[in-house]
Formats: C-alpha cells, sequence, structure tokens
C-alpha cells in the first residue's frame, strides 16, 4: 500500500482537521512516516499560538483556525512526500521498573490468566523495545507497544478506582505508566520511581511519539535511591537515555 | 482578600483554558461556559483572560477581607451580599468585612464569580484553570484564601449592568446543534436518522469531563478502532449505543468512535444543562 495515497483529511468542524491512514496495521513502515509527518508539521506550526498539532497512532489532528487550514494541508503534502527514507528523530529510553512492589498487586490474577511465573512475566516485559505511538489519556501518558503475545490479556472489566502515579500496567498489546493518581483498567506488573511528567517545566515531558522505550529491573535499594534523587531534584532524565547507561 | 467558608457542591478556579500542551495529553480545560465566564470580565472591565470562580449548583460563602468589587454571571442563581440580594451580570462593591453568600442555582447549572483586577492562584502551564495532575488542586478548599491583585479601596460606583448572550436553556426540550463528527461515516446510514428523531435524556453524570446521554440500544454498535485523537464537543458513541458529549477536561485521547461534533456554542449552552433535561440534536451539514 502506498503511504501517499492511503491517508485521509477530515474536517472536524469549528477545531482544524484530522489525517487519518487507514491500513495502519498492514504496513508497519506507516508509523515512522506518521512520526516524521507530525515531527514536520509541529514544526512548521510552531509559530502560530493557537495552532495544536498531536499525534497517536495512525492519526495526526490538527486543532486551527479555518483561515489556516490551506497552508495546513500544503505543509502537509510537503512533508508526506519527504517523508520515504528520511530518519525521524527517535531517542531510546531505559526506564526502571521495580517489580517486585507492592502497588504491583495483579500477578496473582495473571499467573492464573497467562499461565506464567511471576518471573516469565517480568522477564518477558522486559524484552522488548516499545514504540511510543502516542500521549494521551492522562498527562504524560506514554501508549506503548507491542508487548509479547504471552502477555496480552485483556483490561479490567471494573476499572480500580485509584491507581497511583507510576505504576506499570499491561493491556491487550499496549504497556504504559500512569502519569498521575487515576482510575484506570489496566493490569499492574511494577512501580517505577521517575516522573513522567511535570507541569512545573516548561518541557513538562520527557518523551515524544516515535520514541523507544525498554524497560529493566530494579531492586528495592535503587527504587528508594532513585525517589530520593527526584524529590531532591538531583535526578536528571538523560541519565536513562540508552547510550549513558 | 478573600477567604471561602464554605466551598459550594463543586467551586474552582478557571480561564480561557491551557493551549499549546495537548500533544503532551493536557486536556484544554478552562471555564466550560466561555460565554459567561468572558462576560464575567466585560462587565469588570478585566483583560478577557483573568481567571474567575467556577460555581456548579450551590455556591460558595465568602468573606471579603479586603474591598472588593465583584460580579457573577451565568445561572440563574441567589447571591446576597450581607444577607441582601444582588442582581446577577452586575458590578458589585462588597466593603470590607463583608460576608458574600452564593446559593443555589435556579436555572442552568454553572455561575462564575469573578473579581474586578482578578485574584492569584497558582499558575501551571500558561493557566489558572484547576486541573488534576497540573495544578496541586483541581478545586477550591475549605478556608483557602485568595490575594485580590489590585486595590479599589477609592472606587465609588461600580454599578455597571448589562444585558447579555444567555447560554442557559428556557424551552423544555433543548434542541443542540451539531455536526457530523470524525467518525460519522463508519456508521451506518439508519443510525442518522435515529440520531435526529430520537429524544435523548441527559444522564445524572454532567461533569467537567464529559456529558453522559441515556443509552439507546438502536445506537448499539461494534465498530472498534484504534485510539484516536478527541475534541471538546465530539459526541461519542460506546458500544452500548451510550452517548457521551466531551467537555472541557476530557482526556485528549479515546477509543470509542466520534459520531457527531458540536458546535463551540452548543458546548457553552451543554455547561448549564442539568440532568434529566431532554434533548435532541440538530445535524448541520
Amino acid at each position: 500500500m502506498n503511504f501517499k495515497e492511503s491517508y485521509e483529511i477530515i474536517t472536524v468542524p469549528e477545531q482544524g482537521i484530522e489525517i487519518i491512514w487507514d491500513h495502519f496495521h498492514q504496513n508497519p513502515d506507516f508509523f515512522e512516516r506518521i512520526a516524521y509527518v507530525y515531527q514536520a508539521l509541529k514544526s512548521e506550526m510552531k509559530t502560530y499560538e493557537a495552532v495544536e498539532v498531536s499525534m497517536i497512532y495512525n492519526k495526526i489532528s490538527v486543532i486551527c483556525s479555518l483561515e489556516l487550514v490551506q497552508q495546513v494541508k500544503a505543509h502537509l503534502k510537503k512533508s508526506v512526500d519527504k517523508s520515504s527514507g528520511h530518519k525521524i528523530e527517535s531517542v531510546h529510553w531505559k526506564i526502571p521498573v521495580f517489580y517486585e512492589s507492592e502497588l504491583a498487586k495483579d500477578y496473582a490474577y495473571l499467573e492464573e490468566k497467562l499461565q506464567l511465573t511471576r518471573t516469565e512475566i517480568k522477564e518477558l516485559h522486559q524484552s522488548r523495545t516499545y514504540t511510543i505511538y502516542g500521549i494521551g489519556f492522562l498527562p504524560g501518558f506514554l501508549y506503548m507497544g507491542e508487548l509479547n503475545e504471552k502477555l496480552n490479556v485483556s483490561r479490567k472489566l471494573n476499572p480500580d478506582l485509584h491507581i497511583e502515579s507510576g505504576s506499570v500496567g499491561i493491556t491487550g498489546a499496549q504497556t504504559g505508566v500512569y502519569t498521575v493518581n487515576s482510575p484506570g483498567g489496566w493490569h499492574i506488573i511494577g512501580h517505577c520511581p521517575i516522573p513522567f511528567f511535570n507541569p512545573s517545566s516548561e518541557n513538562p515531558a520527557w518523551a515524544k511519539p516515535g520514541d523507544v522505550v525498554s524497560f529493566f529491573e530494579i531492586d528495592k535499594n535503587t527504587y528508594e535511591l532513585i525517589k530520593i534523587q527526584v524529590e531532591t531534584t538531583v535526578f536528571d532524565i538523560k541519565k536513562y537515555l540508552n547510550d549513558s547507561i | 482578600m478573600i477567604r471561602f467558608k464554605e466551598t459550594g457542591f463543586y467551586t474552582s478556579i478557571q480561564d480561557r483554558g491551557r493551549f499549546g500542551f495537548r500533544h503532551l495529553g493536557v486536556p484544554v480545560a478552562g471555564a466550560l461556559d466561555q460565554i459567561s465566564y468572558q462576560n464575567s470580565n466585560l462587565i469588570l472591565g478585566n483583560e478577557s483572560n483573568t481567571a474567575a470562580f467556577e460555581i456548579t449548583m450551590l455556591g460558595p460563602t465568602i468573606e471579603v477581607l479586603k474591598r472588593c468589587c465583584f460580579c457573577v454571571t451565568g445561572a440563574d442563581i441567589e447571591i446576597d451580599l450581607n444577607a441582601e440580594s444582588v442582581p446577577i451580570n452586575t458590578a458589585v462593591i462588597a466593603e470590607k468585612g463583608s460576608l458574600l453568600k452564593i446559593g443555589r442555582v435556579k436555572n442552568g447549572l454553572r455561575a462564575y464569580l469573578n473579581f474586578k483586577g482578578g485574584f492569584s492562584s497558582e499558575i501551571k502551564l500558561n493557566s489558572a484553570s484547576q486541573f488534576s495532575g497540573i495544578t496541586k488542586e483541581n478545586r477550591v478548599s475549605p478556608l483557602s484564601t485568595y490575594e485580590l491583585k489590585e486595590d479599589f479601596s477609592n472606587l465609588i460606583s461600580e454599578y455597571k449592568s448589562n444585558t447579555l448572550v444567555s447560554t442557559v436553556e428556557q424551552s423544555e426540550l433543548m434542541q443542540l446543534e451539531v455536526y457530523k463528527g470524525v467518525d460519522f461515516r463508519l456508521f451506518p446510514k439508519e443510525f442518522i436518522e435515529t440520531l435526529t428523531k430520537t429524544e435523548f435524556m441527559i444522564g445524572s453524570s454532567v461533569d467537567r469531563m464529559a456529558c453522559q446521554l441515556d443509552t439507546k440500544s438502536e445506537l448499539a454498535h461494534t465498530i472498534d478502532r484504534l485510539s484516536s485523537p478527541t475534541y471538546v464537543g465530539a459526541v461519542q458513541c460506546t458500544p452500548s449505543g451510550k452517548l457521551l458529549i466531551l467537555m472541557r477536561d476530557s482526556q485528549t485521547t479515546g477509543g470509542y468512535p466520534r459520531l457527531l461534533q458540536c458546535t463551540k456554542h452548543s458546548v457553552n449552552r451543554l455547561a448549564q444543562i442539568r440532568p434529566n433535561q431532554r434533548l435532541k440534536f440538530v445535524l448541520n451539514d
């Protein structure tokens, strides 16, 4: 399927436009090109204050005034044309997880449902590098996939009313870390000591769609140490870039 | 300074909203009824993005610790200054030591209490709008105090009133203007007729995230898509046939298909709708 011909531009009345690529599942190479188009559009439109460009999976949303729509469409066409063979700016984050946390309370259910041991679940979760497909649901929440099929479990029928910020969850082919306390239906397998969202910073989130993430296990002492670093602002997220580890 | 003796049912600080962080999953937030909110700034001669208190159902009781000028706009609500009734949509001077008691909403759902010159509050990501996970609190808490930014000890008479566009529904059945939503094309033709012919009832949940309508089994479907962007005023349709109209605190992505899209004015009107009111969609082309 041709990337350039398989998207549709849909008007969102009084809001802007949405660009949707169909046949996304059949074409795994589409995502990187969509992320490229997103980054290009975002940088082209950054001088306009009232424009909001965002993306998730196979869709880019542009909130803008009616007068700007033609200009957005022109930039869109240009960046779609340029997207083949263009490498996106992508960063690999290595994120610590304390899998033995008492907040990871869904192992009993998962061991039974998936017919796997706790160790196997932990290892499978760490065995892959996940793509960030978008940010949403909560401020700074990363939609990440694809999980190993052996970990595929549908979301809870009755969502938990309180999931602690930092909880690492899985559902379907996705994994994610709750960035603030919230209700939620994912199964919790660990706790991450580093913050994903800081509303006091000009750049409140460190990751972006198109970046990749892998997880590594830490013990209780390391977990407590990182938590102290975060509280005392000694913490620097750049330490968790792949090449610094 | 002002002090909240009682906070009312749900009172939060809101302004125009938070822009430029949507791609990081941050909802726009801001006053749900932007028209009534802007009216409060017009009446007081404030800058247009001056934050106000958004009152829901039952208002707060406030001790005025410094002479000030305030107004209330939006829903029809009881306002008593030192046990004397004062009119809505009017700039009123309150002397130091006054007690301002805002009572129950009689018609509509949300009112805006604003002060001339504004009051100090936490600003996060360029907005004062309170939202869980962004600001420290998601609503005004009992006994909290706010510093008024300007001194009006010499202001003489500011009895300024205004005739304004009202967002409060007067008729029994709300006719709500909508457009086709982004995912409209995925639904069968019969849906459209059902949509425009059916009368919906507003459910018990009309919070800042969404306005829920009663479930219609005729609208049940099996459309299952990857998570998509959402828009303020998008009407999502759940597999069981329940419509959810997204308001300004709704998450920026969601899984349910987006069947309709409200006009901006419709969103302001929905901010004033109450549980059990009835609604019909009028589809614009």
